[in-house]
């Protein structure tokens, strides 16, 4: 017996490397690149470059006017940042629960997951005491959208025939209907909150700032270190029920874990995005599609090439009809809906 | 006893019991053939066995009790290949097989050079090497069942359990898969229980044959003494021809019944 198996008579474990890894990782820079570099107010290049070298350490550049350093700093910046955040948090929650309901229709926003968390901050917001010491929105997001997927589960289970995925999407979309009524008759009995509500629920990527990044960034750590260590958890869950757990794994656990990782992730972002629908759908399937179907492979990869994908349509929604501003869900719903047509028709073609 | 011992099993998915007061033994090595009609709680028992189903009654693996086993420390001693394996589309072969490892890999961490060789020798054993790079969502029916054999072989198990390995098979495939199956547990000792649709199969292979009806075992013994004319009407209601032949296997033919 030879000590270390050469690769010659060892599998190869599927990894995160060479072009893939170069191409998501190019397209994340170039799209960063570009939402610096463009914006509501056209600030040349060489601004922009000097407004952020200066805060390189050792660096001094001089001849960069204040106000529009802080553009670039202040406001530009921390958009970009954002919009990675939240497009990387929800890739990776849609890739999650694609994995985990074995389900390649399943997203944040059809599971009923995105309205869930909106109407959480919305109840949060025109109930909670503003004198409370802690900020209660994330928190109530996070219930509201873990209830939000466990009644799309149940529902979808009391209707039987659990193996079609259609109909836990049905329970899903019927789910976030129905907290979506809710969230108006909230909105109407608090005309005085309403401002505020809204600032939630149509996100508040190009406001929030740095202050924003710390907010949401340690719910997306732990939701996507919690993921990310079960990748291969996540491949063996896409054998089925019957098969991971003849191979010794707790399905019942494992999938709850990731789940709530996923539904974490979702409302974090959800709180401070708003609803935007179709990036966990997207961004997945365009990667298995181009890369294979290993979720060692999948999830790193969404999450930078949603990462990308969210800045882009970011960008796209504040200068297409500059200097007005389209909401991002918007962008993301025109190249969403129609992927997801697709993929419905050809997931249905595979059933049948 | 190494090997598989079930004792006095009653096993269910709800509140009525599919296998009822079960019992038999497949020693270390041995290839055990359940067989019975359609709903006679083959499926049950084989689920009951690697621990997927709550189960009253004793089964033995290797000398120890299936419930008193971790879910992990079962599956390193018993693999199971299902009627109808899942097959992810676009997983390549080489994942689906390292899969198979997931018992021996400590819960955060992945394949290591030892999983990734044991699982590169089970392709190679089960001539599927060639199929390494491929997309198991497109493999042939012959290539597939290769493929999910080679799962339950890097898994390293002592018993494996086959739930109809040959029903999407043609007949040389069956006979390839059959043969590779019983070369395993000649070379490796591997106890083989396997729930068989076609009886000669079950009569060519087999070394024991517990024959269930209604979840409850009604002949079990040497294939030669279960696979009689009288026990196939009696439990299938089909009229067939049973041949002996000198090595002690059987072959069970059909007959055409005229009105």
């Amino acid at each position: 017996m030879p000590r270390a198996a050469s690769p010659a008579n060892a599998l190869a474990v599927p990894r995160v490397g060479g072009r893939w890894l170069v191409t998501a990782i190019g397209f994340l820079a170039v799209t960063a690149g570009a939402a610096t570099l463009v914006g509501a107010d056209s600030l040349p290049a060489a601004t922009v470059v000097k407004a952020l070298a200066r805060h390189l350490p050792l660096v001094h550049v001089h001849g960069v006017v204040p106000s529009d350093a802080s553009i670039v700093w202040q406001i530009r910046l921390p958009r970009v940042a954002l919009a990675g955040l939240v497009g990387a948090m929800l890739a990776l929650a849609g890739a999650t629960y694609q994995g985990v309901f074995a389900n390649p229709l399943a997203d944040p926003y059809l599971l009923g997951a995105a309205s869930g968390a909106e109407v959480g901050a919305t109840l949060a917001i025109a109930y909670a005491p503003a004198a409370w010491a802690v900020d209660t929105v994330p928190i109530c997001a996070f219930l509201g959208a873990a209830g939000a997927v466990a009644a799309a589960v149940l529902l979808g289970r009391s209707v039987g025939s659990g193996r079609s995925t259609t109909i836990l999407i049905l329970a899903g979309v019927a789910v976030g209907a129905f907290l979506t009524a809710i969230e108006t008759y909230v909105q109407q009995q608090h005309q005085a909150a309403i401002r505020l509500i809204y600032s939630y629920v149509l996100g508040r990527l190009g406001t929030a700032g740095w202050a924003g990044v710390r907010l949401v960034l340690p719910y997306l750590a732990i939701s996507s270190a919690v993921i990310l260590l079960h990748r291969r958890h996540l491949d063996v869950l896409s054998l089925g029920d019957v098969e991971a757990a003849s191979l010794g794994v707790n399905v019942g656990r494992t999938r709850m874990l990731l789940v709530a990782a996923a539904t974490l992730g979702t409302a974090a972002a959800v709180a401070m995005a708003g609803t935007i629908a179709f990036v966990g759908i997207v961004v997945p399937h365009t990667i298995r599609m181009l890369t294979g179907g290993s979720y060692r492979t999948i999830l790193p990869l969404s999450m930078i090439a949603g990462a990308g994908f969210l800045i882009l349509c970011d960008l796209a929604a504040r200068t297409l009809i500059a200097p007005g501003e389209l909401p991002i869900g918007v962008i993301t719903a025109f190249v969403g809906a129609p992927f997801f047509i697709v993929l419905l028709r050809r997931s249905h073609r595979v059933a049948t | 006893m190494t090997g598989v011992e079930v004792r006095d099993l009653h096993a269910s998915y709800g509140a009525v019991d599919v296998v009822r007061d079960v019992s038999f033994t497949a020693s270390r090595g041995s290839w055990l053939a359940l067989v019975g009609p359609n709903g006679s709680g083959k499926t049950t028992a084989l689920r009951a066995i690697c621990g997927l189903l709550p189960y009253r009654g004793s089964i033995c693996v290797d000398g120890r009790a299936v419930q008193r086993l971790g879910a992990r420390e079962l599956a390193r001693s018993v693999a199971l290949v299902p009627q109808h394996p899942t097959l992810p589309a676009g997983m390549t072969v080489a994942t689906y097989v390292l899969l198979g490892r997931t018992p021996h890999i400590p819960y955060f961490s992945h394949e290591g050079s030892r999983d990734r060789a044991i699982s590169k020798r089970a392709c190679q054993r089960l001539g599927a090497e060639h199929l390494i790079d491929r997309d198991v969502s497109t493999l042939s029916g012959g290539e597939q069942q290769l493929v999910v054999l080679a799962r339950a072989l890097a898994q390293q198990a002592s018993v494996l359990l086959l739930d109809e390995p040959t029903s999407a098979l043609d007949i040389g495939h069956q006979q390839h898969v059959l043969g590779l199956i019983d070369r395993l547990r000649r070379t490796d000792g591997v106890t083989v229980i396997a729930a068989l649709h076609d009886l000669t199969h079950a009569g060519q292979y087999a070394d024991t044959v517990a024959l269930l009806s209604r979840g409850q075992l009604v002949a079990h013994g040497p294939p030669a003494t279960v696979l009689t004319t009288a026990n196939i009407a009696a439990q299938y209601g089909a009229d067939v021809t049973v041949t002996c032949h000198a090595d002690a296997r059987v072959t069970v033919t059909l007959k055409r019944l005229v009105e």
